[in-house]
Formats: structure tokens, C-alpha cells, sequence
């Protein structure tokens, strides 16, 4: 499948563990839920200061809600890069950038 | 359902002038790839003088959102269906294999990606194997020159060192030492003759696409170096690409690991051409396989058992343009602030009245997400 516009891909993403016995977490089998809002917080979690603000659409699907109030609707972690990008114009979110880095390793926000 | 036999595929690849046509002509002598298709992109330069020949002219479509690497390649959709007909309406003898010939300046992963996605190659062919062809004479100028050329020893499970009766014993030497280091997983071998080659064929498609391959891991990250302690070696000049292996001593969040990954992907995924490896996934028993090529993911494996008593984290990255050290930073980074406390927020949301969202494109209609939606 292709990770960036997951044209090739299915309603499973390669990422999703939940639903397989074998990922535990804590000696319990993970839930989607638990899955999903482990993953939400460390998204916004990079998402800092941008304004932006991902959350869990009933178990299905995203929903990134920028500052004006304006909302994307998608499916999948490659989704929701591709929405952040479209609200950050001029600068596109980098795992590489120095200050994300700096942000995130001093633990804010 | 298709009850059609897959049939082996061979994509074959290697830059200009690198003896990808000589090296199809000799398969075509042995005895075991004389019922083989071969799909080529430059018609004019097979010589071949073979019925099962078809043209493609390179054809490539970039999907709406999608970059030059997540092309598909509507000339090999094409040429494949047309072969495919024809051979179940026995217009053509009914061909064992295929083997496909890239062009000399093309990336391979763009094709590969094609035959993943296309149903009819999912369907009518196996996984392809795909081999490499390098002149060891002119390796070394060709990579300093054109990316291309590594990303083709990247993506292969066989690279085929030719003309080293031109380059001589020390600088063939040298090649293959390169293109191991570029490519830990592939084999490397010296082309002698066309019974050697129908055998390589044969045992590297028995060995493809195993990426719990504990040599490799083994050799690019030995067991007694720490966290990113292994050495990493530039072939060519400064943007050529780099192979380089991160080891972490702790197990990892694999939701952690999926959004940083995706990301990395998302936004460099064209210089990231290739990761592979072994993840100690906390919670688990046994490790996750992990394998992706420049947006490419194949399907993560879990494997119910450890292969040795090694059980950290190894993965092997090879990269283009970017920074070993900002990779390796990170990673750890984003899984160093996953398993902090964080006030950042999650949950459940309703989209407010009015607020001119959209829902794959479309302005939402709906204010609230549906009571069937919200339980």
C-alpha cells in the first residue's frame, strides 16, 4: 500500500495492531480505542503550537480541526499528515526539523 | 477469485550500459527461461530475437496528492493486461515467467509499487525478484552522478557485478564491498556465465523478502555496539545514498513507532529508500518484521519467535539526502515523548455547527457525527 496517498491501500493501515491478541499492552490485549488516543496524544503532541488539533471521529475515522474552526475529515495516519500540511502552509510538519526535536525532547508542550 | 497458476516475475534493472540486455539474452539461452515473457521499455535495444516481446513505452501517472514515487505506471498496467489476454486466448505460447526490463535511468520502486497495487499482477504473477545489473568499471562515476543508480542496488535481491573483466580484480572488489554495504540483504555476485545466472535466479527468489535475515542485521548492527553506535559508510559524493543501522535497547510502543514512521514517510519518504529490519515491540513475544521503501510499506510480520538470542530493536535504514543522526535523534525523541505524561488533547469530538469542515473534499452537510456514530 502506499503510505503517503494510500491509494493502494485497504480500511486496515499497516499501523493498526489493535484487534490482534498477540499486541498487548500491560498484559491486556490493546484495544482500538486505546490504540487510537495513545496515538491522538502524541500527534498533538507534535502538533504543539501549531493551532491544529487532531481527535478521534467515532473509532472510523479522524478529524483535524484548525484554528478558524475549519475541519478535515480522514481515515488514516498518512491522512492526517497530508490534511495537516494542506492547514500549515509555508510550513509543511518535518520529524526532522531541529525545533520539533528540541520541543519534544524538553517535553512541552 | 482467480484460479489462474502465479506465474515467477523478474524485474530487471540496472543504469545504462550496465548489460541488462546481455544478461536477458543469456537467461533466454537457458533452458529453464526460454518460456519467458519479457516486458521492455526500450524496444529498439533488445536484439532479441524472441516472440514474447512486449513494448511499453514508459507511461507514468501521478495520482492527485501523490508524488513522482507513488506513480503508477499506466505502461506496465497496460502491457501486462495486453500479454496476459493474449496469452489466455493462446495467441501467444502459454510463458512460464516474466521477466520486465526496466530502463537504465529508472527508479524500480515505482514499479514495484505498480505490481503490488495492480490486481492483475497480484493475481497472475508472484512477488517479483529483482535483480541489478552494475558495471564494475563505471560504478563508481554513475552513482557520483546519478541517484538512480543506487536506488537500483537498493531495491534488488541480486545484484549481478558485470564487466569485470574490464574493471579488474581490485576494483570489482571494491564494487562488490560497496553494493553489500549499500545493500546488506542483497546478494552480491560477480556475472561469470549463463548457467551461473539461471542458479543465482533460483536461490535468491527461495531467500527474497526475509527481513528477519539475521546476517544482514548481524553485520550492519553487531551485537556488541550500543545505540547508534554502528558505523555508516557514504558511497559517492554527499548525496549519494547511506546505509546505516539504529539499534534501540528498549522495547518500542509500536503505536509510537506507526506515527513516527508515517511521518517520516509522509514528508521524506522519496530519500528514504529503504527500512528493514526487526522491532522489540513492548508486549510482545515474539519481534515485528518491518520493511518499507520509499512510500512503499509492505504489511508488518509478526514473527511468534525470536530467530537468536539478540532481542533488541534492529532496524537498517538507507537513506538519500538526509542525516543519519537526525533520524536516529528522531525516533527516540518521539518515542521518548510518547511514554511521558502529556497534557496534550485526545478523546472524542463533535464537529460544531457551521463550521464549514469537509468530508473527503465535500463541505460537511451533517453539523454533529450521527447518533449511530456517537453510540
Amino acid at each position: 500500500m502506499c503510505g503517503l496517498c494510500g491509494a493502494l491501500g485497504s480500511h486496515q493501515y499497516w499501523t493498526d495492531a489493535a484487534g490482534s491478541a498477540d499486541f498487548q499492552r500491560n498484559g491486556m490485549t490493546i484495544t482500538r480505542r486505546d490504540e487510537r488516543e495513545r496515538r491522538l496524544r502524541l500527534i498533538n503532541r507534535v502538533l504543539g503550537s501549531r493551532g491544529l488539533v487532531v481527535r478521534d471521529w467515532g473509532g472510523n475515522s479522524y478529524v483535524l480541526e484548525g484554528p478558524r474552526g475549519k475541519v478535515d475529515n480522514v481515515y488514516n495516519l498518512a491522512g492526517i499528515w497530508a490534511a495537516i500540511d494542506a492547514h500549515s502552509a509555508g510550513a509543511p510538519i518535518d520529524p526532522l526539523d531541529p525545533h520539533l526535536l528540541n520541543e519534544l525532547e524538553r517535553g512541552t508542550p | 477469485m482467480s484460479t489462474f497458476a502465479r506465474l515467477p516475475s523478474v524485474i530487471l534493472t540496472g543504469f545504462l550500459g550496465s548489460g541488462k540486455t546481455t544478461l536477458i539474452n543469456r537467461l533466454m539461452q537457458d533452458p529453464a527461461f526460454q518460456r519467458s515473457a519479457v516486458l521492455v521499455n526500450e524496444f529498439g535495444e533488445v536484439p532479441l530475437d524472441h516472440e514474447l516481446i512486449a513494448q511499453s513505452e514508459e507511461r507514468l501517472v501521478v495520482l492527485p496528492g501523490g508524488c513522482v514515487c507513488c506513480a503508477l505506471r499506466e505502461d506496465v498496467e497496460g502491457a501486462l493486461r495486453q500479454l496476459f489476454e493474449r496469452r489466455d486466448a493462446g495467441e501467444i505460447p502459454a510463458f512460464e515467467q516474466l521477466i520486465i526490463e526496466t530502463t537504465g535511468l529508472a527508479d524500480p520502486i515505482p514499479l514495484l509499487m505498480t505490481l503490488q497495487g495492480f490486481r492483475l499482477a497480484r493475481e497472475r504473477l508472484e512477488a517479483p525478484l529483482v535483480v541489478t545489473t552494475v558495471d564494475a568499471s563505471l560504478h563508481e562515476a554513475t552513482v557520483a552522478r546519478h541517484p538512480q543508480a543506487s536506488r537500483q542496488v537498493v531495491a534488488a535481491h541480486l545484484v549481478l557485478v558485470t564487466k569485470a573483466d574490464l574493471a579488474g580484480e581490485d576494483r570489482t572488489g571494491q564494487v562488490v564491498a560497496a553494493a553489500a554495504r549499500l545493500n546488506p540483504w542483497a546478494r552480491i555476485e560477480v556475472a561469470r556465465g549463463a548457467e551461473q545466472l539461471a542458479q543465482l535466479l533460483r536461490e535468491s527468489r527461495e531467500v527474497m523478502d526475509r527481513p528477519w535475515d539475521m546476517k544482514a542485521l548481524d553485520l550492519m548492527a553487531p551485537r556488541e555496539q550500543g545505540w547508534m553506535s554502528g558505523k555508516y559508510v557514504k558511497v559517492g559524493n554527499a548525496h549519494a545514498a547511506v546505509s546505516f543501522p539504529v539499534v534501540f535497547d528498549t522495547p518500542v510502543d509500536w503505536s509510537t513507532f506507526g506515527v513516527w514512521l508515517t511521518l517520516l514517510l509522509h514528508r521524506h519518504g522519496q530519500n528514504v529508500l529503504r527500512v528493514k529490519g526487526l522491532l522489540n515491540v513492548s508486549g510482545l513475544k515474539g519481534p515485528v518484521a518491518v520493511h518499507a521503501a520509499q512510500h512503499m510499506v509492505h504489511p508488518p510480520e509478526h514473527l511468534q519467535a525470536w530467530p537468536s538470542d539478540e532481542r533488541r530493536t534492529r532496524l537498517v535504514f538507507i537513506v538519500e539526502r538526509l542525516e543519519p543522526e537526525a533520524i536516529v535523534r528522531s525516533m527516540k525523541a518521539f518515542l521518548d515523548a510518547a511514554s511521558a505524561p502529556s497534557t496534550a488533547p485526545h478523546g472524542s469530538f463533535h464537529v460544531g455547527a457551521g463550521a464549514g469542515g469537509t468530508v473527503g473534499g465535500r463541505p460537511i452537510r451533517r453539523p454533529t457525527a450521527p447518533r449511530w456514530i456517537r453510540g
